[in-house]
């Protein structure tokens, strides 16, 4: 049985997966976001409020949440997309303070000191018997990594398929697409809206795991973590690099609870480091040492003269 | 029927007329060449056709509708392309991708279809990739399919951008100095692909400085200066012009001398 | 609502306005000529604040040697970065992002450390108030609005009238251009670094006295400087100006009536304004090719 520690530790790696993948996915258009954490908290206090005050059950919350995530973000981005780059992630900045001060401010979403007491999701009562209890951390974890497995699965279908390639031609060239019939607006749109609908999908599930909520976890700090699990990852690796971005990501900041003064530092110079020393991300790290391995593995055979039709 | 019309367009830009009063048309299966020295407004007049500069005063219309203010991509697919005077291209894509994504607005299978891979989309993505490989092939880039294009002798990439211009399988394709940094071989080639483009049913205008290129192969001249038309008729007639030799001499520049 | 008191929140809100635009000014200029957004931008105002304490509280330097001093320590902080960083990240919205976001938690916590968690606050430089037909306005306020309007007029003079300057605004306005003119594009980088960033330094010192030093006042007035940006055009001096001065006096005016909310209400003016003319007062629609 696992650790009650790491499997916290694990579910979260897992959740802040999905939202670096979110930010790989609209930056595989062109654009960055520094509002992902905005979207993530809509999630969380919409389904906190369906619940709570609505009296819905969690299993209906969740997927509401997402979708009124998505529709925050398709309003905003409406607004917003028409912007350049430097213009684009100055109002998601923007937007994600606001929002913050937003949850803050307003007294349905219950103040600075946020919401707590969210209910654990009802339980599920299995068709052939049995229950599935969320009152235990093991369903959650399988609950976060199912929702990983939905994120993984969605974006790389779309990746790999023509709309995958319309969204690699307008973050490579945006006047050129268009000169090809792709319409760049529209296309860009689209991803922030998925990827701010499946933040607040997570943002759902995290209000509901955590059990408490508080403005301070979706400020600027959470959309910069975000980049972060997204660039450490690797953005060419869009699917595994905010997994392994996230995973380390995730697991420092427990360590730093330990010499608090450390961790600005340790994620500033991460920051700066990636991005000039290591930009294709620790997927790209991954790729380059597989890479020479097999190279190591080809010079041994053919010194030991192997025949070179193995490869 | 006039496919392209284009009526009293200025654009300017501040104080500085880059077209002034321009009337321009352009019949179907012609291929119309579009002179003027440097700065003459040729290729403002093409981003202003395919929108990607609006225009200050004027209309412009497609096949008898009204495309004034529309954006680039929505021209593109009401079926007039562009190559542009630098080489816009995908330089660490393969020539081949760079075709591709030249075919995105033929799709016919709608996007959910795409995402879920169904057996329709994955024919259809059969079919565009045949057609691309075709295409290069009709330009003759085939051997160079899975280079990168900015590996691409200049030349070779200038070819390849008319390429994608023609995976969208434009009705009227406006060619921005396609000849630039040609050798001889490749402008033969490239204006042998031109004139059996017509015969495909498709209209060209043509910007070009080499007007021994241009003569060769368009039916109709149309001069611009200044952001004016100054002169328009069969390539015999605009050759002797005085206007139009006026306007080249009177710049420092060696057309004349080339042409 | 008494003219002395309008005139006082007049006067408040045209200083800090000019807090404002002093601070966007450096930050456009940055942005325009080293092609770099510079996350940083708050934290180095910051820094410049607590420069300013160090030298008029710990060394007893006057107020306008103070401010100098300011400037010029950020304007060095600047250079460094711009030796480190931000050379390797112009041009990409995303690196310069995540770098200058990263060294804005490093200096931000590297001042934290060294001057402690607790407020500082500072003497202001003058007190009285000074009376002209009847109303009474408070003196600091005026000699910030003196200071900002002489910084920001030797900067027009340097943009307008140098040499330099003038190579500067090439490099701003069309970089490949410039190059073929024979400008050292590398050297335009660097002195837009410098004087940017050593603008937000010198606006920090300035607005010390009345202002309570944290090490989180840097967040606060990139907020304050974005909103700006967006209100007057992301590429234009002008707009900066005057949209500091908007921002300032609508928010001196709306913090006494409304308080904290305020901020708020004005983003949200910011944002329909934004819905009627996209690119601020002053910005162009960057058109295509």
């Amino acid at each position: 049985m696992k650790n009650p520690y790491y499997l916290h530790l694990v579910t979260m790696v897992y959740v802040n997966a999905v939202l670096g993948m979110g930010f790989a996915l609209i930056y595989s258009t062109g654009l960055v976001t520094l509002g992902a954490s905005a979207f993530w908290g809509i999630g969380a206090y919409a389904s906190a409020l369906l619940v709570m005050k609505v009296g819905l059950t969690f299993w209906l919350a969740m997927p509401l949440s997402a979708i009124l995530a998505a529709m925050v973000a398709l309003v905003f981005g409406f607004l917003a997309i028409r912007y350049a780059g430097v213009g684009f992630i100055v109002f998601t900045l923007l937007f994600c303070f606001v929002v913050e001060r937003i949850f803050g401010y307003v007294p349905v979403f219950g103040g600075w000191g946020g919401i707590i007491g969210i209910p654990t999701p009802e339980p599920i009562h299995l068709p052939f018997g049995g229950l599935i209890d969320f009152s235990d951390r093991i369903p959650h974890y399988y609950l976060s990594f199912l929702l990983l497995l939905a994120a993984v699965i969605t974006f790389s279908s779309l990746y790999s398929s023509r709309i995958g390639r319309a969204w690699w031609a307008i973050k490579l060239d945006p006047n050129l697409a268009a000169a090809v019939g792709v319409y760049t607006y529209g296309y860009r749109l689209g991803a922030f809206v998925l990827a701010s609908g499946f933040a607040g999908l997570v943002g759902s599930f995290y209000a509901h795991y955590s059990m408490a909520i508080s403005p301070e976890a979706f400020g600027l700090l959470k959309s910069v973590y975000i980049q972060i699990y997204a660039i450490l990852g690797g953005l060419e690796h869009s699917v595994l690099g905010p997994l392994l971005g996230s995973l380390v990501f995730t697991v420092l900041p427990e360590i730093f609870q330990f010499y608090p003064s450390v961790e600005p530092y340790v994620t500033g110079v991460t920051l700066i480091a990636i991005v000039i020393f290591l930009p294709t991300g620790l997927a790209g790290l991954v790729q380059i040492v597989l890479r020479a391995i097999t190279r190591l593995r080809l010079a041994a055979r053919k010194k030991s003269g192997v025949g070179e039709a193995t490869l | 029927m006039m496919l392209l019309e284009v009526s009293r367009v200025s654009k300017y830009f501040g104080g500085v007329a880059a077209l002034s009063n321009v009337d321009f048309v352009v019949s179907e299966s012609e291929i119309v060449g579009l002179i003027g020295p440097n700065g003459a407004g040729k290729t403002t007049l093409f981003n202003v056709v395919t929108g990607f500069l609006p225009v200050t005063n004027g209309t412009i219309s497609f096949g008898g509708e009204d495309i004034t203010g529309l954006r680039s991509d929505q021209i593109t697919r009401r079926g007039i392309s562009r190559t542009f005077q630098a080489s816009v291209l995908y330089t660490r894509a393969s020539c081949f991708e760079n075709v591709l994504i030249g075919c995105h607005m033929h799709y016919r299978e709608p996007k959910w279809k795409a995402f879920l891979h169904t057996k329709a989309y994955r024919k259809e993505e059969h079919t565009m990739k045949q057609n691309t490989d075709e295409l290069l092939e009709f330009m003759g880039l085939a051997e160079y399919r899975d280079r990168f294009a900015g590996e691409l002798p200049h030349g070779q990439q200038r070819v390849l951008g008319i390429c994608i211009a023609l995976a969208t399988k434009p009705k009227l394709l406006l060619l921005d100095e396609p000849a630039t940094g040609m050798n001889a071989k490749e402008i033969a080639l490239v204006m042998d692909r031109i004139r059996r483009l017509r015969k495909k049913e498709t209209t060209i205008v043509l910007v070009e400085h080499n007007v021994r290129a241009v003569v060769g192969v368009c039916d109709r001249i149309v001069v611009l200066d200044h952001g004016q038309k100054i002169a328009e008729g069969v390539p015999d007639e605009i050759m002797k012009s005085p206007a139009v030799i006026e306007a080249y001499l009177g710049r420092k520049n060696d057309d004349v001398a080339r042409g | 609502m008494s003219t002395q008191l309008f005139f006082q929140l007049l006067v408040n809100g045209l200083s800090i306005g000019l807090i404002y635009a002093l601070v966007a000014l450096g930050l456009i200029l940055v942005l325009g000529v080293a092609k770099v957004f510079n996350f940083a931008h708050g934290d180095f105002f910051m820094v410049g604040a607590y420069t300013f304490y160090l030298f008029q509280v710990g060394m007893h330097l006057n107020f306008v040697a103070s401010v100098v001093m300011a400037g010029l320590a950020v304007a060095l902080l600047g250079a460094l970065c711009n030796r480190t960083v931000f050379q390797f990240v112009s041009g990409s919205i995303l690196k310069a992002a995540a770098t200058t976001i990263g060294l804005g938690m490093i200096i931000q916590q590297a001042v934290l450390q060294l001057a402690g968690t607790a407020e500082r606050g500072v003497k202001p430089f003058v007190s009285g108030v000074l009376s002209a037909g009847g109303v009474r306005v408070s003196l600091d306020r005026l000699v910030i609005i003196g200071i900002c309007v002489l910084l920001m007029g030797f900067l027009a003079w340097f943009l307008n009238k140098t040499k330099t300057g003038i190579a500067m605004r090439a490099t701003n306005l069309d970089e490949e251009t410039a190059v073929l003119q024979g400008i050292n594009s590398g050297r335009m980088y660097f002195l837009a670094v410098t004087v940017g960033s050593g603008l937000a330094g010198a606006a920090g010192g300035i607005v010390a006295p009345i202002r309570a030093l944290n090490t989180e006042m840097g967040h606060a007035m990139l907020f304050s400087v974005l909103m700006v940006v967006v209100l007057g055009g992301m590429q234009s001096a002008l707009g900066a100006v005057v949209g500091g001065l908007i921002l300032g006096i609508v928010l001196s005016l709306g913090f006494h009536f409304l308080g904290g909310l305020s901020e708020l209400l004005t983003f949200f003016l910011i944002g329909l304004f934004v819905m009627i003319k996209p690119h601020g007062l002053f910005g162009k629609a960057i058109e295509v090719r």
